[in-house]
């Protein structure tokens, strides 16, 4: 086999779009635990795959996959929360977030540290949401919390408060219903986190805050919230 | 010592990566303006509490409604949101035109898309982090007063927008607005930086002040005068401050061609191109070689020094832009590279970008000679390539990508659409959304 310095401008292509695409998009579904339809969206009408004859340009070919730009991002994610006053831990989130979220969202441009960014940010407007939901007395007058009791601990947190906290959430992050399999994810995953050892020292309130902020971060973060 | 929450440890690393940023100070001014008070109607669009429905159909017109009003503005709202409601009801009538309208109405699309959009044009870097400026905010107020505003202002227009002064004599005295026309708007950009930091939505806020103004100094005093060769937004203050400092003023051009025409140099490079414009600081034998000289550096000085002459009387010192009635050192420089060269004595514009491919790319309507920076802009202003120049800039924010080779058609029909429209802005987004090969 030829030494990649040999090759030719076009060979070295080849095998950039034959090898370095294919991780790309290996490493967001990995990386990232969505059950979002289609990673990129590729804008050409006949493409012949990634490693066929004409190799996917991501610059130009085809769509960002996340909201573009930090500044976007913190609003949109309020827009979605409806959290209007942003808590000092959430500027502060919003503004390590600036240097690590992709400018343009295209796939080459997402990468780790993005979406550890991208969820600390959605897991510190989540305690925002989670703070302004609990201070309404009235449990029907909340928007995603209403069949939570913030008195109990988190396992009074029934299946069918659960179901309904999760349709919620999802429509109003994704844009959507959530399917049985996100469903069935987000429960067992909380479940199987509600089983290991609580913090010292904590409430058992506050375990079921972080019940919430736990499934709301995972789904507020996620790339069906935030893409474009 | 406390254990680590059970949910922390699943979240991972969700709340530990604290990275310094020199960009900070931009973040947190601009994400005071999500956090402003509620009391001024003049802060950014209010963030309504969207209560999801569970149990209510989501259609497939009302995820297109998202979809648009996503790409209209940047930000993505719940799919129970009142103004999707709407949205999806006149998609129902077949009313595209007027779902695509109650976004481009809402102040996120001025606020966020818009202003983004003339960041990118606004400075070297063109990129999105560029600071607010007079540029932006004149690139806002021109949109938001597409009704009585004709985008081809952009390059003739004698005005630029401020923050209105009696808004700014609402603010309390701790957060006003600054505003001295010298020392905050001529000669550096605190009035614009204000805006930011002061969490205002520009939209909201803006006016249109005319005539444009220059500071004038002299015996280290700052005098404002109002401009001598306004070209809209090529001769504000930040283009400027971007584009004619130092250098020899071919950056004014380069760039506007780049920002309003959206051709680099490259792409309108022509070596057929007559070449008695070209100063006497460019080689006629680079490396020895006379070829090289007829085949790639008079290909874009030919033309390049043909415009050049609108700004002969440019300079950008002491952070303000400066007119004079002389042409510029900067303009005559390096005279002893090619002392036969062309010399600058006026700020006359020749125009030699109209032969071969410039012929249909560049689609001159206008006058192809003139004298400064206005008679550049005008010149600009009328051609097709700026009208396409826009659709191009809408579509790749809107639809998120370039148009494909192969839509150059629909860019050109478009452009047709916005010329008749009367180059409104706003509607040419809206035109540009309902695309479907932007939004589907």
């Amino acid at each position: 086999m030829k030494n990649f310095k040999e090759m030719t401008l076009s060979q070295k292509r080849g095998l950039l779009a034959s090898t370095g695409l294919p991780m790309v998009a290996l490493v967001l579904m990995v990386g990232f635990q969505n059950c979002s339809p289609g990673v990129v969206q590729s804008t050409k009408v006949a493409s012949t795959g990634v490693s066929g004859p004409s190799s996917l340009d991501l610059e130009s070919d085809t769509k960002p996959v996340t909201v573009t730009y930090s500044e976007n991002l913190v609003v949109s994610m309020q827009q979605l929360t409806g959290v209007e006053t942003l808590s000092a831990r959430a500027k502060t989130a919003a503004t390590n977030a600036l240097p690590k979220i992709s400018e343009t969202g295209k796939a080459d441009t997402v990468n780790a540290p993005m979406w550890i960014a991208v969820t600390n940010l959605g897991a510190e407007i989540c305690l925002d949401l989670i703070t302004a939901e609990k201070a309404v007395t009235v449990a029907d007058n909340r928007r995603f919390f209403n069949k939570i009791d913030f008195a109990q601990g988190a396992t009074a947190i029934t299946d069918a408060a659960k179901d309904d906290l999760i349709r919620r959430m999802a429509r109003n992050f994704w844009g959507r219903n959530e399917s049985v399999a996100e469903k069935t994810l987000l429960k067992s995953t909380l479940d199987a986190a509600m089983t290991e050892p609580a913090a010292a020292n904590q409430s058992v309130t506050a375990e079921t805050e972080n019940a919430l902020l736990f499934t709301c971060a995972a789904m507020l973060s996620s790339l069906d919230a935030i893409r474009f | 010592m406390m254990k680590t929450s059970r949910f922390d440890t699943r979240l991972g690393e969700s709340r530990s990566r604290i990275v310094s940023s020199t960009s900070v100070k931009m973040l947190l001014s601009m994400l005071s303006i999500v956090a402003a008070s509620k009391a001024n109607a003049q802060n950014i669009t209010p963030i309504p509490a969207v209560r999801p429905d569970p149990n209510g159909a989501i259609s497939a017109e009302r995820t297109r409604a998202q979809k648009i009003f996503q790409a209209l503005t940047a930000v993505r709202v719940p799919i129970d949101d009142a103004r999707i409601v709407q949205m999806e009801a006149l998609i129902r009538q077949g009313n595209l035109r007027g779902a695509a309208a109650v976004a481009s109405k809402d102040p996120l699309f001025l606020d966020i898309q818009i202003r983004d959009t003339a960041r990118e044009m606004s400075d070297r870097d063109e990129t999105v982090r560029a600071p607010m400026s007079d540029f932006v905010a004149t690139f806002i107020g021109i949109v938001r007063d597409s009704d009585t505003t004709s985008a081809k202002e952009m390059l003739t227009g004698n005005f630029y927008y401020r923050v209105d002064p009696a808004i700014i004599a609402t603010l309390p005295t701790n957060a006003t607005v600054r505003q001295d026309e010298a020392a905050d708007i001529l000669t550096s950009n605190n009035h614009y930086a204000d805006i930011v930091s002061r969490g205002l939505s520009p939209q909201a806020i803006l006016i249109r002040q005319s005539p444009q103004r220059i500071s004038q100094r002299a015996n280290n005093i700052e005098t404002p005068v109002d401009h001598p060769d306004p070209a809209g937004l090529m001769t504000t203050r930040s283009f400027t401050g971007a584009h004619a400092v130092a250098g020899t003023n071919r950056r004014m051009v380069e760039y506007s061609f780049r920002e309003f025409m959206c051709l680099p140099m490259t792409e309108f490079a022509d070596a057929d191109a007559p070449d008695d414009r070209v100063a006497r600081d460019v080689t006629r034998t680079p490396s020895g070689s006379v070829n090289l000289y007829q085949s790639r550096c008079k290909a874009c000085h030919g033309q390049m020094d043909g415009f050049r002459g609108a700004f002969a009387f440019l300079d950008f010192t002491n952070n303000a832009a400066r007119i004079g009635t002389n042409v510029v050192n900067k303009m005559n420089r390096n005279q002893t590279e090619f002392p036969q060269g062309y010399v600058t004595t006026d700020n006359s514009v020749v125009n030699y970008a109209t032969l071969g491919k410039n012929v249909d790319q560049l689609g001159w309507r206008s006058a192809l000679t003139g004298n400064g920076m206005a008679s550049f802009g005008k010149m600009m202003a009328d051609s097709r390539a700026f009208s396409r120049c826009m659709v191009r800039r809408a579509f790749k924010r809107v639809c998120r990508r370039s148009p494909l080779t192969q839509e150059e058609q629909v860019v050109r029909s478009l452009a047709d659409q916005f010329e008749i429209d009367g180059y409104h802005m706003r509607h040419m987004f809206e035109n540009v959304a309902i695309q479907p090969q932007c939004v589907q």
